[in-house]
């Protein structure tokens, strides 16, 4: 690490040179947006392709003969029954059954994973993995993370990597690809809703992948932009609807959990599906004009039922949207409810996430 | 990427502008202040015939962002409010000092306690410095 704690993409003179406006995202130096602004970089992923370095994001490398015993209670995930060349989400709890972070696991050999915390979670989550006996190495600086995202991405990877075979792959399924003689995986993930790929360069190699892309079409679109297209989908964001006091069943990430697999969580997991989650996640959508922020109320009938998780305006729907724990049973899909904004409300109708249908 | 600063008007501290038209004054955010908050989402304004203050708000503005308050450059009564930015409010990003404008105001007293612009320009070196 640099000796004023900053951690940089390999990446950053690039955003620089390109005008981007930089933010410090859990010690990382990110581009927010470049100065084609969030809503066009939202429309380009949206209708066209674009490319962001979230090379923030950890890279925990998990090895050895305890490594599959040791993710199988760190995460939520089937890890053992995970194939090579395979990935999947999964969630890190606490004892209690809250959330630690929410993760991609990829197994890249039989004893060999990729883990892919949030930034702001690195430490926590290698704390869980190391609590269970797992061997990890955090290779933060090793390689850039760039992922290609929208209708068009898969025309312009072809075009950058005309030789490769990650446009055949799976959702989730991912190769190896050959950068200027350095190894990079490629992966059909993302976080946005689009069809895509997320590439794991080698930091000397980083650099020529996203110009090549930006040459090829490709519009870089910053963090505000990942934002918004994360939650048109009702995808959850660590620290608005994943946290240590709210619990995945809460969170509607149920399907993120293998049951059956022996994960930390499980007992207190159990007995919140046993007698159902206090509070659920909703979407809202509004239909007066409005910008939902996280930490307003929500109303409904002039009584408070819930807090807004995220909000923000929808480019795609040009409305507010916002994602909400409300306590069960106090409305349901279809309900009117007021969401207070800075003293005044905005009327909106719960609605189930996906905001948008792809 | 140096942003405009007219200088057929006044400003205040808090980025607004205000131009008189007539024995109207019309108040709008700068250029500065539009390219620091990013692309506008919303812009909540008074309706006519309410009172402002100098210095209290009249109104609030949200990109993507953020959330920031309009603040009345005058004391005065709002005679009109810009309709067409609350249908379109990327108009503030793009035309700022002209059909992004936001409210007009008939003022109580002058323009002359704002900043000029050479004033503002000054203030917004000083604050990229």
């Amino acid at each position: 690490m640099p000796a004023d704690g900053r951690r940089r993409s390999p990446l950053l003179p690039l955003h620089r040179e390109l005008g981007a406006r930089l933010v410090d995202f859990a010690g990382w130096e990110m581009p927010l947006q470049y100065p084609t602004g969030v809503v066009a970089e939202h429309r380009a992923v949206r209708g066209d392709v674009g490319v962001f370095d979230v090379s923030h994001l950890g890279k925990l490398e998990v090895t050895g003969e305890r490594a599959v015993d040791a993710l199988q209670e760190a995460l939520t995930a089937d890890v053992a029954a995970l194939e090579v060349g395979r990935a999947t989400y999964a969630l890190v709890l606490t004892d209690e059954g809250g959330c630690v972070d929410d993760v991609f696991v990829y197994r890249i050999e039989p004893d060999r994973f990729l883990v892919v915390p949030n930034a702001a979670n690195v430490r926590a989550v290698r704390e869980a993995i190391e609590a269970s006996g797992g061997t990890v190495a955090d290779l933060w600086d090793r390689f850039a993370i760039c992922a290609l995202q929208g209708p068009r991405s898969f025309e312009v990877f072809s075009q950058v990597f005309p030789g490769s075979d990650a446009p055949g792959l799976a959702l989730h399924a991912f190769t190896t690809l050959d950068v200027d003689g350095e190894r990079a995986l490629v992966a059909r993930t993302g976080y946005t809703g689009e069809r895509g790929f997320e590439l794991y360069v080698p930091a000397a190699a980083a650099r020529g992948v996203f110009v090549a892309f930006l040459e090829a079409g490709a519009t870089p679109a910053g963090l505000g932009a990942r934002d918004t297209l994360r939650l048109e989908m009702g995808y959850a964001l660590y620290g608005h609807e994943l946290a240590r006091d709210i619990n995945p069943l809460e969170a509607r990430l149920g399907w993120a959990i293998a049951w059956d697999t022996p994960f930390r969580g499980r007992d207190a997991l159990l007995a919140v599906r046993e007698r159902g989650p206090e509070r659920r996640l909703v979407g809202i959508r509004c239909t007066e004009r409005g910008v939902p922020r996280g930490g307003y109320p929500v109303l409904r009938d002039g009584r408070r039922i819930g807090t807004v998780t995220s909000g923000n305006h929808s480019p795609t729907l040009n409305t507010g949207i916002a994602l909400a724990l409300i306590g069960s049973g106090s409305a349901s899909e279809g309900d009117r409810v007021a969401i207070e904004a800075r003293g005044r409300p905005i009327a909106g109708d719960i609605v189930k996430p996906p905001f948008i249908k792809r | 990427m140096a942003v405009e600063v007219p200088d057929d008007r006044r400003y205040t501290k808090e980025h607004e502008w205000a131009r008189r038209d007539g024995n109207r004054v019309l108040v709008g955010i700068t250029d500065h202040a539009q390219d620091q908050l990013g692309d506008v989402v919303y812009v909540g304004l008074p309706e006519q015939g309410s009172e402002v203050k100098a210095g209290e708000p009249l109104g609030d503005i949200e990109s993507t962002k953020s959330v920031a308050d309009i603040y009345s450059p005058v004391d005065g009564v709002v005679v009109e409010k810009n309709a067409a930015v609350e249908d379109n409010p990327e108009l503030i990003n793009s035309d700022p000092y002209g059909d992004g404008w936001l409210v007009a105001l008939e003022p109580r007293g002058g323009l002359d306690h704002l900043l000029t612009a050479e004033q503002y320009r000054r203030l917004i070196e000083e604050d990229q410095a």
